[in-house]
Order: C-alpha cells, then structure tokens, then sequence
C-alpha cells in the first residue's frame, strides 16, 4: 500500500520547475495520484505551458522522486494538456514566491 | 481512470525532440566567440565608424563579423534548440545539422577575412560556400517545423524568417558575382538594399518577433493573455517588407515610406502583445534581461521611425549608416542578449544537472536509474534501508546565473549604441569612438558573464569525441 501523502510529499521536497524554483507540488502541476493496483503508483501532471522546454526533465525527475517512496514498486507519469495549468492551481506558499 | 490528452504517448512521459547538446552548443560557442572579435575589432575600427565609411572594406567585414559570425551562429544553435521545444518536432536531420557547422564556420570566417582584405576569389569561393551552408541551415528548419501539429502565427513568423534568409543570401552571393563581373546591369544599390532589408527588416526581425510569443510568456509565467494580434503583427512586417523591397526596385519612395509605416505598426502591435503579456505575468519580479527585451522592441519601433525620417530628409549614406547600426544593433542584437542570458543556462542546466533534478540525495545512498531495486511486485526494501542522507542541493537554473547583474551590462551596451548611432550621423568621430568602446566592453561583460555558466574546460570535455 502506498501512502499518496507521502508521495505527494516527497515530490515537494524534491522536484523543482528549474526556471522557476518552485517544487510542482506548490506549482500545481500535479492533479491526481492513484495506486489502480498494489505497489503501481500513476501520477497525473501537466507542466505551465506546453512545449515547456524543462518538460522531460521535470517529468523524470518526477517518476524517480516518486519511486523513492516506501511501497512504490512502478511508477507510471502521464503528462496531461486537459485540463490546461491555469495560476488558480498554485498553492499560496507558490503564490507569494512568485509576486514577492 | 480519467485520463486527458497524453503527451509523451502511452506508458512514460518521454517527449524528447531536443537535439544532443553539442549540436546547439557549438553554434552558440562560435557564436560567443565571433562576439568577443567584433568587440575588439569594433574598437579597432571605431574611428572609421563617422563619416561614411561603411563601404571600408574593413567595416564591411565588422559588419558580417557581427551578423555571420556572431548573429547567425548563435541564432542557428538556438534555433535547433527552440524548434523541437517550441513546435514538438525533432530536427529534420541531426547529421547535416551537426556537420553544416563546420561549412558554416569555415565559410562565413573565410568570407569574413576575404571582406577584410578585398579578395574577389575569397568573396566568391566562401561566399557560395557560406549560401550552400546557410540553404542547408533554413531547408533543414522549415522542414522540421512544417512536420509540426503546432501551427498559428509563431509558426509564420519563423518559416517566413527563413525563407527571406534564404533570398537575403541570394542578393548576397548577386552582389558577390557582380563585383567579381557578372553583368547585372547597374543594379547593385538596389541589390544592397535589398540585402539589407531581408536579413534586418525579413530574417532577424521575424526570428525574434515570432519567438518572442513564445519566450516572453514562459519568462514572465504570463497566462490568459489575447494573440489576437499576433496575425496582424505577422502581416504588417510582410507588407513592410514587401512594399519596402517594391519601392526599391520601382524606385518609389513612396511606396518605402509606406513599407516603413507599415514596419512601424508592426512594432506597435509586437509592443501591444508584450505589454498584455506582461500585464498577465504571475512572476512579478521581472528579470534585467526580460525587461530589456521589451526596451529592445521599443528601439526597434524607434529604428523604423528614423527609418522614415531618412526617407523624407534625404540624407545619404551618413543617414542609413546610423538606421542600420540603430536598428540592428539596438534592437535585434539587444533582445538576443537578453534572451542568451535565459537560454545558454538552460541549456547547460539540461546538460549538467536536469538528470540529478528530483534526487536530492547523496550519490550512492540511493539507486540510481540502472540501480532500481523495486520492480512490479517487490517491495523496495533495498531502498528503505538505506541509512538517512544528507540532502544535497540540484541547483535550479537561477543558480547558474546572477541575473541581476547583466543589468549594468545591458544598460551600458544600449547607452553605447545610442551614441555610436548618432555620433555616425554627426560625424562626431570621438563620440563614435566613445561609443564602440562602451558597445565593447559591454560584449566583453555579458561573454564573461555567459563563459562562467558554461564553463569553457568542461563544455570542451563535453564536446570532445562528438562528430
């Protein structure tokens, strides 16, 4: 059994959006976490814009994070257009960094 | 399980299109390398740079210093770069792209040193040599970027850019063959003004306007702004162009004065676009660079406006010699500094560290990809045990760079420009020579600033062993 928060947590502390500087947690680029069968994680996610040119990077740097995690035994990254990344899905913390 | 529009297709979020870094890096290297030249050589030849002297052979060859050997270069690696991010396509060919740069390097510096010392052979040889090259360059990305599901006005802007790179060569490699006997029937003013036009007015300005849709917002994290205009900006400059390149053949200059305010609109729609771009950023803090883009397009706007003056004044040559140096100097070598301040760290950022991002760990506390002990139905015990690590930091791109400090780099460059362009004018020979020196030492600046992110004893090793 996988514990989605700290998936979700580890992916805070660890997977940055390297032009921003903001973890994709805070960003908001992660929507959904599932564990459809024992020990198989399924992360849905989508970058700030399309044709983001740090899409691979922070996409693999997601499915590695993720696959630290206790109970993780596959990882499956699925890198999502629908619904569009709006500001809406950042978290205050992510907010604050970017209008300070 | 709900699912949207994948993007990397079924099983993994693979999407690689980006060429292997040697090949954008390379270009941008010869690129850097041509600038610090021009910085020495444009003091060199700064007392030349009032009063007309443009046809020197040895300004004609600063001038191509700059824009083959500087502009182009670096342009050419970005652009292998920004396609297969920006249209989600992989170059049409790496092979050619990676060996075209050693055509490219051999002919544009060749064509360079036989400016320099007046040779009709040298012209001629590396001329052609440098149009092939150039072809090779423009066919391979109209190509890669026509594959492209992406289509809407950055796509026109980029192939339109290419295309008129490709007739800008053309008048090139005419006057070439002109001076070196071909019989073209006294119209070499016209073919020089054309050249002119295409490559400043055709190739470097829809390069920039059509990638600045895309790398303004991604800067700025600007969201829900209108591209309405976008279209419009993309038919304004063709009408510029077009009846600028008509005027000068029919010899009506009315018809150049109406392509200059046609440019003219161009640039104040582009500035329309930048600022709702920036009025919908969420980073508020803008960097130097992304702000001295926008003073760039402005300088650019007011380019054409001086364009407009010389056609009603009548100066001659005095009069374009500063539109030119304005114009090409102040807006399109402006905007690719800003840029290369953003791109050249993500480049070398990719290169370095984007496969340690999300694992901040300590080597060999935790597997590696190769090292995976977790596979379907097997808990990851291997992992779990490991002993608690001191997290060690994967920089983010900020930190390969301190941009704030390419303010005073900026500033300088554009104060420089401003009083080269106008001491040209007033043939004001101390001002022009003030001016070279400030342009100089800002390129210097922002080559120091640009070497220490690249690092020129690893990116060798990097390099080394690649073609």
């Amino acid at each position: 059994m996988i514990d989605l928060c700290e998936v979700r947590e580890a992916l805070r502390q660890n997977v940055y959006d390297p032009e921003i500087g903001i973890n994709v947690v805070d960003l908001g680029l992660i929507y959904d976490l599932q564990e459809p069968e024992e020990g198989t994680l399924y992360v849905k996610m989508t970058m700030t814009t399309p044709g983001c040119p740090a899409h691979d990077s922070i996409a693999e740097a997601v499915e590695w994070a993720a696959a630290q995690v206790f109970g993780v035994a596959e990882v499956k990254v699925d890198v999502v257009w629908d619904p569009p990344w709006s500001p809406e899905r950042m978290s205050e913390e992510a907010r604050q960094q970017l209008y300070g | 399980m709900e699912r949207g529009m994948p993007a990397g297709g079924p099983g993994g979020p693979v999407t690689s299109q980006a060429p292997p870094f040697t090949v954008p890096m390379r270009y941008m290297l010869l690129g850097m390398a041509g600038f610090v030249l021009f910085a020495f050589d444009l003091v060199a030849q700064s007392i030349h740079l009032s009063g007309g002297g443009a046809f020197l052979p040895q300004v004609v060859a600063l001038t191509h210093l700059l824009t083959l050997g500087s502009l182009l270069s670096f342009i050419m690696g970005a652009v292998y770069q920004l396609v297969t991010v920006a249209f989600l396509v992989p170059i049409a060919s790496e092979r050619c792209a990676r060996w075209n740069f050693w055509l490219y390097a051999a002919s544009a510096f060749g064509l360079i040193g036989s400016m320099a010392i007046w040779s009709l052979t040298g012209l001629l040889v590396f001329g052609s040599l440098a149009t092939v090259s150039l072809y090779v360059y423009a066919i391979l990305i109209i190509v890669s970027v026509s594959r492209s599901r992406i289509r809407g006005p950055m796509l026109w802007f980029v192939i339109s850019a290419h295309v008129y790179l490709m007739a800008a060569v053309a008048a090139a490699w005419l006057m070439i063959a002109s001076i070196s006997g071909l019989r073209l029937g006294g119209v070499f003013p016209q073919l020089l003004a054309t050249h002119i036009l295409l490559a400043l007015g055709g190739f470097f300005t829809f390069l920039v306007m059509g990638f600045s849709f895309k790398l303004l917002p991604m800067f700025t994290l600007s969201h829900g702004f209108a591209t309405w205009r976008q279209k419009w900006t993309w038919v304004l400059a063709h009408a510029a162009v077009c009846l600028a390149l008509i005027g000068i053949w029919a010899q009506r200059p009315a018809l150049e004065w109406a392509g200059g305010v046609a440019g003219w609109m161009a640039f104040a729609s582009l500035l329309f676009d930048i600022r709702e771009i920036f009025r919908k950023r969420l980073r508020k803090k803008t960097e130097p660079p992304t702000r001295m883009v926008v003073v760039a397009a402005v300088a650019g706007m007011a380019g054409v406006l001086w364009m407009l003056v010389q056609l009603g004044s009548g100066r001659e040559q005095d009069g374009w010699q500063g539109v030119v140096t304005f114009y090409l100097l102040g807006w399109v070598v402006l905007t690719l500094m800003g840029y290369a301040y953003k791109i050249v760290p993500f480049l070398i950022w990719t290169q370095r560290y984007s496969a340690k991002a999300g694992r901040n760990a300590g080597a060999g506390d935790r597997p590696g990809p190769g090292m995976r002990a977790h596979t379907a139905g097997s808990a990851p015990d291997a992992v779990t045990a490991s002993p608690p690590v001191k997290p060690q930091k994967v920089p983010v791109i900020a930190d390969l760079i301190q941009l704030g400090r390419s303010r005073p780099v900026l500033q300088s460059f554009a104060i420089g420009v401003m009083v080269l362009s106008f001491s040209g004018v007033a043939r004001f020979t101390a001002g022009a020579v003030a001016g070279s020196i400030m342009i100089a030492l800002s390129v210097l600046g922002f080559i120091w600033q640009l070497q220490r992110v690249v690092d020129p004893k690893q990116v060798a090793k990097e390099l080394r062993g690649h073609d």
